[in-house]
């Protein structure tokens, strides 16, 4: 039997163990896979703030812009950007930990999004 | 201060000691001096032990507010800390429980650091086996999860 400490009745605990691994993805990437109450720890510290490695790494945008609503997709296509983005498991636009980060969505996401297209034409 | 632990072993402890767990301080400053023993239900007397030696050693340390979660890391245990936590896992698990219901931030932080440690640079299975785990996901979910995270191992 696993400890308690690992069941869904204490996440605070949980989190407090992950979030000592926030510079460490490898192994939190690890942790998102480990189960659904793992994951959903996870996920947050993991999604905390990825506009930071946006010039190594612009391939989380495309998962960001999922949850976008019709207004903003809008937007985008005004920019010329004609993308459809698949649904995913978690709405990560959402996570309160990214919000925190991001105050202004749309700015965030549009030179992320140039930054992406951008990348593209150079490859 | 008397404190009895789940078994009804009795410890006395100065009060400084006691006062490292937010717990008990508040119960203090509520009840005032008294012969009474506190009651301890949910540690048992070896763990309480194990807290009590943690809060001895560290009775002089400032008492540290929140910090910044996005600081934290987990490679800065000292020596005295690193020994301490020498203990089998069970054990471990016990602190972090007693930790979390006597309040005591430092002791909490230090056991969920070297919980942290033992999954650094492991894969999923590895972590599952270490601690016990049932992978609870269907297979498309767990496919999801992967596709909508590699990124973050990318960089």
């Amino acid at each position: 039997m696993a400890s308690k400490i690992f069941a869904g009745d204490m996440p605070e605990l949980l989190e407090n163990i992950l979030k000592n691994l926030n510079n460490d993805t490898y192994s939190l990437y690890s942790c998102a896979l480990v189960s659904r109450h793992w994951c959903r720890i996870s996920i947050p510290i993991i999604w905390q703030d990825p506009f930071k490695y946006v010039e190594q790494n612009t391939s989380f945008i495309s998962k960001y812009c999922s949850s976008l609503d019709e207004d903003e997709k809008l937007i985008l296509k005004d920019y010329g950007i004609n993308e459809e983005f698949s649904k995913t498991l978690f709405d990560y636009r959402k996570l309160p930990s990214l919000q925190n980060r991001i105050k202004n969505t749309s700015e965030a996401l549009f030179s992320a999004v140039f930054l992406e297209s951008f990348h593209h034409k150079l490859k | 201060v008397k404190l009895t632990s789940s078994e009804g072993t009795e410890f006395i402890i100065d009060r400084k000691v006691a006062e490292k767990s937010v717990l008990l301080k508040n119960m203090l400053e509520d009840v005032g001096e008294s012969d009474m023993a506190i009651p301890l239900p949910n540690v048992t007397g070896p763990i309480l032990n194990k807290v009590i030696d943690y809060c001895t050693h560290h009775r002089d340390d400032p008492f540290v507010s929140q910090e910044d979660d996005s600081k934290k890391v987990s490679d800065d245990i000292d020596d005295w800390d690193a020994e301490f936590c020498k203990v089998d896992q069970g054990t471990l698990f016990e602190l972090i429980l007693s930790a979390n219901y006597l309040d005591i931030k430092p002791l909490l932080d230090l056991t969920c650091k070297t919980v942290a440690n033992m999954i650094k640079g492991k894969t999923p299975d590895e972590i599952r086996k270490t601690f016990n785990i049932t992978n609870d996901f269907t297979p498309e979910e767990e496919e999801h999860v992967r596709k909508e995270n590699e990124w973050c191992e990318e960089r």
